[in-house]
């Protein structure tokens, strides 16, 4: 039941040439310039190896930059002398390697970089797998990493030529694309004059929509991202999916017949296309009775092989489905999807913060607590200052004091945030307006002017048309807008904005919906005239999610289709449950 | 006609040779050149020329001249030699003269006698002296080759990248090889050397020896060795005359020859024209010169590239004939007009007579924006000169910021390098490492107050800062939040501390005190009671652990009552229930929770009637049945209120009740919720009355 694609729908673009251009870097690196002939996974425990010299291939994160320099002063203590090799990918940070001298190893050690950012998870999306990027950049304000976006943005370029139509909202979409444009600039030449395999390209910040983010996934994939978790493109069943006493590591891919078949469909309806399929694969197993002895060698050497792949991934999905059931279905699913909805419908608040005080008490999960927190604050441009304080107070009492810090972080990012009396609120938003005019300004009040950021997601959901006016039941058999990615109830605002701006050709019109969500300065179109474009090429679309997307968003943007085709470039996959543990502070 | 071929002289059976002069040397000299020591750069270059005072044995009282010459003889520098006794001298590949010092310091000098830059050939050179030098020449570079007092070799492939590798010994020498040189193969430089009738190859791994193939016997030492330029071939000159010709990696002989003088040749090089088929060696004696040719072989010079001429027109500063060339051949401005511009400039700012803002001006006019132009690497040439105020005019042309950096600091400008470093980082963001190196600079630099300030005009840069002591100074943290007045954050980290980094429950609480503080300074009120009261929450927890024993430090208040509750102590959850004024509904789910987890059955009915519940009873439903006990959970199903009383009924399976309830509720989802519960026979008759009920209620 995979979305029939237009007939006149585009190719993909080739992203194995992507995998390639990976794979033949790496050995050559590994191989050939650092003489690598053992790979270990960097775990935090001693190096195990006996070999004379160590090289490790590592994010460049401060924790890695203590492990080796553990394992460095440790060798030195032993008397042991051999090489250390530090290769950085996507890039190299100066606070790492401070890290490195402050810990007394940075004369022992050799750094390199490997700018490898772009990995294709699928026929249709590539991840940079960099799932620090978003509480780096949303909560730190750290803008290192917009770098490393660039350079990818770069590489995408001179692989499939330059993109005659960029659009993008967000101030880290705004810094990456100027950032992105001045690397062509330097190296021009090197795309020009190349025919565009990709006619757009659209950058968006994750905090132009967090509601999408922070909402319960029931497309199968993000229900199964949210249940398992989906890690770079494979997820490990256990036991309770197998039904073995192993657990399975499984690639989730469009290499999956079956799975490519029900990633995008509403949860409802898939086990019972998985039955159905079923008892059509019983059906050609059957088809044996009855073959005389060349059919059967026949169908042995050409069917059975087949049909044994097809039952495996079938029994498998079947039981995955199962054992979200046995999860989800329980009437505890139904009233917090019931809750979830309200909230986006902005009807029953009272009853949706009881409903919220409620699971906070009773202890059921310290993120999912913290992710309706969230949904109610965004939803409601920040909470009224007595529920503010109470939800936060009984939060502390189940959860711990150290959340303290927590929702100081969720303040900073305005995730959770406290409804201020709407007069000081606007002064407070004048001020700031006029401080941003000036440059510099600009970025003394960035962590301040997120804390006078109102949500206004009323009001943009009104204007944007966001929850469908539904006679009757909404048939998520047919689904008739992507709405249907959250049963009918919500269109994700992220799509709905990427839709309207492709519908109009930028952001004519939109103005007010820009305004309402604080991106006055920060939409912009860039079109450039270009001839060589085909027909073919203005129908791709490259989606970038600056801070991640969620395979709800994916499924939505893949149904909207109309001709079009949809390829996705993410910082990282995520769900609610990822966001709110990238803002939790937890006790070491 | 015969005219053309009148000054061709027979050479050999086959082959012709003739003598003219091609121009006369315009330089006048003064020594002998016999006197000196002389070093012809390849490919036309120039001639090195020093009196060598030091081969005397008494040493010359005047310092000696060093002369260089065009190869047309035409004076291009003349310097008094101040240094020590040279051995050797040789061009590098770059036009560098490279003076091989008896000592083993190596003077690098460039083609106007403009000294560059020296190095040393190490600890065991200085400590033996040099006793033969060569400057050879491979296609990484030009590489120099030391023959010690002691008879070892060291040798640097490539004096660009200066990596120096001693030669293992040869075993049983002596004295000094009556000649050496060196050869390349396979891109390693060896050292082919004779020593009496013996010829050794001496790789940086071993010494082995070696024979020609088809060396006439009878040779008892070789005088004179010579390796091509390409270090394809090798021709020996042995004590009787004779003269092998073959390959150099000694597989093949190409010819010999027997001349019949027997006394050592001054020189032997190999010689002949590019392309040429014709192999031929040159001998010269005191007076006598030979030519020793054959072996037709396709030859390849590698010829000068069209940017290896660029560079010697530009060495030898003539921008004008050089820029007319890129124009003429079209040259892309960034190889071709922009780099000589730029070369022009680098020496412009050498002429100390004329004003800082003469040069600068005269600069920017020529060179305006043209790409490929870095006004930070002529900037960089002026500073070495030692013109700082000079280096900052002409950094003020150069477009992109982050390139004037490294300069600056360099300049020790720093705070100068962090705008300019943030600048850079304004449109390129890329750039933080650079603002984290002018950021350690002024660390270093300026105190501490002055430093914070200076971070504090710097949003972008204190936000990097702050970063980095979050991991790593934890201390300059706090300091930087103190200077700032931030209460709030301050609280934060006295927060974080209170719990990684105290360990003691006093230190603990002190740390939440000063965190308490710090929010009420900040009129966070909410956060100060919040700590407040995760102060009072440890000491009980405390004082708990010393009187009950067990874990208690460190749970959520919570988790506190849950635990007491579980050991039995019932009382001392209520106090602390109430000194915390845990909410009545909190308390209720926590008890009925703890309760059904000790399956305290009796303890709960207790409970449940204590008073009236504020969470309802379906809750209680709900608990018993998760411990599967039907019958506990019955006796609650009867006090569920109305609303919720189908699904308690449902959840302890009595269908037909929940029928008669929905029914007489006459509420059609209720209904449908009794219906979908239906299963099989056994409720058939109930599904048959709500059916019943529902066309009922449809009549009227």
């Amino acid at each position: 039941m995979a979305f029939p694609h237009r007939p006149d729908a585009p190719e993909l673009p080739d992203f194995s040439m992507l995998k390639r251009l990976a794979r033949d870097q790496l050995i050559y690196l590994l191989e050939q310039q650092h003489e690598v002939d053992k790979l270990y996974k960097v775990e935090n425990k001693p190096a195990l190896s006996s070999s004379e010299q160590l090289c490790f291939l590592v994010r460049p994160r401060i924790k890695n930059m203590r492990y080796i320099a553990s394992l460095v002063n440790a060798d030195k203590m032993a008397g042991r002398t051999r090489k250390y090799k530090v290769i950085f990918s996507p890039q190299k940070f100066y606070a790492c390697e401070m890290v490195l001298e402050e810990e007394g190893v940075y004369g022992d050690v050799s750094c390199d970089e490997w700018a490898f950012s772009l990995l294709p998870l699928d026929v249709d999306l590539l991840s940079m797998e960099l799932p620090e990027f978003f509480r780096d950049y949303f909560l730190e304000g750290d803008q290192r990493w917009i770098n490393t976006l660039a350079q990818a943005l770069h590489l995408l370029s001179t692989l499939y030529g330059p993109f005659p139509n960029c659009y993008g909202i967000g101030r880290c979409a705004k810094m990456s694309y100027e950032l992105w444009k001045r690397l062509e600039e330097e190296e021009d030449g090197e795309t020009k004059g190349r025919r565009p395999e990709i006619g757009h390209i659209f950058l968006l910040d994750r905090d132009v929509d967090f509601v999408t983010a922070l909402c319960s996934q029931v497309v199968y994939e993000g229900l199964v991202d949210d249940t398992f978790r989906i890690k770079c493109g494979s997820v490990d069943f256990g036991p309770e999916v197998t039904s073995s006493d192993k657990s399975l590591k499984v690639l989730l891919n469009a290499e999956d017949k079956v799975f490519n078949e029900i990633r995008n469909e509403h949860f409802s309806n898939v086990f019972g296309f998985l039955s159905q399929k079923a008892r059509n694969l019983q059906a050609q197993y059957d088809r044996r009775r009855g073959m005389d002895i060349k059919q059967m060698k026949n169908f042995v050497s050409q069917e059975l092989k087949g049909l044994k792949q097809e039952h495996r991934l079938l029994s498998l999905h079947i039981g995955a489905c199962e054992s979200i059931m046995k999860k989800k279905t329980k009437q505890d699913f139904q009233e917090l999807i019931k809750t979830e909805h309200a909230l986006l419908e902005g009807f029953n608040i009272r009853e949706s913060t009881s409903y919220i005080e409620e699971h906070i008490d009773r202890q059921v999960s310290p993120i999912e607590s913290l992710r309706l927190m969230c949904l109610l604050s965004i939803t409601e441009n920040g909470l009224i200052p007595k529920d503010y304080r109470s939800l936060k107070t009984q939060y502390l009492q189940s959860y711990g004091p150290e959340h303290l810090l927590t929702f100081s972080n969720l303040r900073r990012a305005g995730l959770l945030t406290e409804q201020a009396p709407g007069d000081t609120l606007t002064a407070v938003e004048s001020k700031v307006s006029k401080l941003v005019t000036d440059k510099a300004a600009g970025k003394i009040t960035d962590a301040f002017s997120s804390l006078a950021k109102r949500s206004n997601f009323r009001a943009i959901s009104k204007k944007l048309n966001l929850i469908p006016r539904v006679d009757g039941e909404y048939d998520l058999k047919v689904p008739r807008d992507m709405a249907y990615v959250f049963s009918g109830a919500y269109v994700p605002l992220s799509c709905r904005i990427i839709e309207q701006v492709l519908e109009r050709r930028g952001w004519q019109g939109l103005d007010e919906v820009v305004r309402l969500l604080n991106c006055s300065e920060l939409a912009f179109t860039d079109m450039t005239k270009d001839d060589k474009a085909s027909s073919e090429s203005l129908r791709l679309i490259l989606v970038v999610f600056l801070g991640g997307c969620t395979f709800s968003e994916i499924s939505a943007l893949r149904f909207l289709g109309r001709g079009y085709r949809f390829i996705f470039l993410t910082t990282a996959v995520t769900n609610s449950a990822r966001l709110m543990e990238a803002m939790s502070e937890v006790k070491a | 006609m015969d005219c053309y071929t009148a000054n061709w002289n027979p050479l050999g059976d086959s082959a012709f040779y003739r003598k003219y002069e091609l121009y006369s040397m315009d330089w006048d000299l003064k020594e002998e050149l016999r006197d000196c020591l002389v070093a012809a750069a390849p490919y036309g270059g120039p001639i090195a020329l020093l009196r060598n005072p030091w081969r005397k044995e008494k040493p010359a009282s005047a310092r000696p001249v060093l002369e260089i010459y065009s190869a047309s003889g035409m004076p291009l520098a003349s310097l008094l030699w101040k240094s020590g006794p040279v051995v050797s001298l040789g061009w590098s590949a770059e036009e560098e003269l490279l003076c091989v010092q008896e000592d083993g310091v190596v003077l690098v000098y460039g083609l106007h006698g403009d000294f560059r830059r020296h190095f040393s050939m190490g600890n065991e050179v200085l400590q033996n002296r040099v006793l033969d030098a060569r400057i050879f020449h491979t296609e990484f570079g030009s590489g120099v080759a030391i023959l010690t007092g002691a008879h070892r070799f060291t040798l640097s492939a490539n004096v660009g990248d200066l990596k120096l590798r001693r030669m293992p010994e040869v075993p049983g020498l002596q004295s000094a090889p009556s000649c050496w040189t060196t050869v390349c193969q396979d891109r390693v430089a060896h050292i082919l050397l004779a020593v009496g009738p013996d010829l050794y190859l001496l790789d940086h791994a071993a010494c082995s020896a070696v024979t020609p193939p088809g060396l006439a016997p009878g040779v008892s030492s070789f005088l004179q060795m010579a390796v091509s330029f390409t270090y394809r071939h090798l021709a020996l000159f042995t004590d009787t005359g004779y003269i092998w010709m073959g390959t150099a990696s000694l597989k093949e002989k190409l010819c010999e020859f027997n001349c019949n003088i027997r006394a050592p040749p001054k020189q032997m090089v190999w010689c002949s024209r590019p392309r040429s088929k014709e192999r031929a060696v040159v001998v010269a004696w005191e007076r006598r010169l030979m030519v020793v040719g054959d072996a037709p072989e396709s030859i390849q010079y590698k010829q000068l590239t069209i940017q290896v001429l660029l560079d010697r027109l530009v060495l030898r500063r003539l921008y004008p004939l050089a820029i007319q060339i890129c124009e003429y051949l079209r040259l892309p401005e960034v190889q071709g007009v922009s780099r000589i511009l730029a070369h022009w400039a680098c020496y412009k700012v050498q002429q100390k007579d004329v004003s800082d803002e003469d040069v600068a001006r005269a600069i920017n006019q020529k060179l305006g924006d043209t790409p490929g132009v870095s006004y930070s690497d002529i900037a960089a040439r002026a500073y070495g000169c030692g013109r700082t105020e000079l280096a900052i005019k002409l950094l003020e042309y150069e477009p992109r910021s982050g390139e004037q950096v490294p300069l600056l600091l360099k300049m020790k400008r720093s705070k100068l390098a962090l705008s300019k470093a943030i600048e850079s980082g304004d449109t390129d963001l890329g750039e933080q490492g650079l603002v984290f190196t002018v950021l350690l600079h002024l660390k270093n630099e300026l105190n501490r107050g002055d430093f914070f300030m200076t971070l504090r005009n710097q949003p972008m840069a204190l936000s990097l800062y702050r970063q980095f002591c979050k991991h790593q100074e934890l201390e300059t943290l706090k300091d930087l939040y103190n200077q700032d007045d931030n209460h709030q954050e301050l609280g934060s980290f006295h927060i974080r501390a209170s719990y990684a980094a105290e360990e003691r429950i006093e230190g603990r609480v002190a740390a939440l005190q000063t965190a308490a503080d710090a929010f009420y300074k900040a009129k966070n009120e909410f956060a100060a009671k919040a700590t407040e009261d995760q102060m009072r929450l440890l000491r009980l927890q405390r004082r708990l652990e010393d009187e009950l024993g067990g874990q208690f430090l460190d749970l959520s208040l919570h988790d506190t009552v849950t635990t007491l509750i579980l050991s039995g102590q019932n009382k001392r959850a209520e106090q602390l229930a109430r000194d915390f004024r845990i909410p009545d509904k909190r308390l209720w789910w926590l008890k009925l929770t703890a309760l059904a987890d000790l399956e305290d059955w009796e303890e709960l009915e207790k409970f449940s009637k204590s008073k009236k519940s504020p969470i309802g009873y379906l809750p209680f439903v709900e608990i018993c049945m998760k411990q599967h006990n039907k019958y506990e959970a019955k006796k609650y199903a009867s006090r569920v209120g109305p609303e919720q009383k189908v699904k308690a009924l449902l959840l302890v399976g009595d269908v037909a009740q929940a029928a008669d309830v929905a029914i007489e509720h006459r509420n059609e989802t209720e209904m449908s919720l009794v219906l979908s519960h239906c299963t099989g026979a056994t409720d058939g008759a109930t599904a048959d009355k709500i059916q019943r009920a529902r066309a009922q209620a449809q009549k009227k």
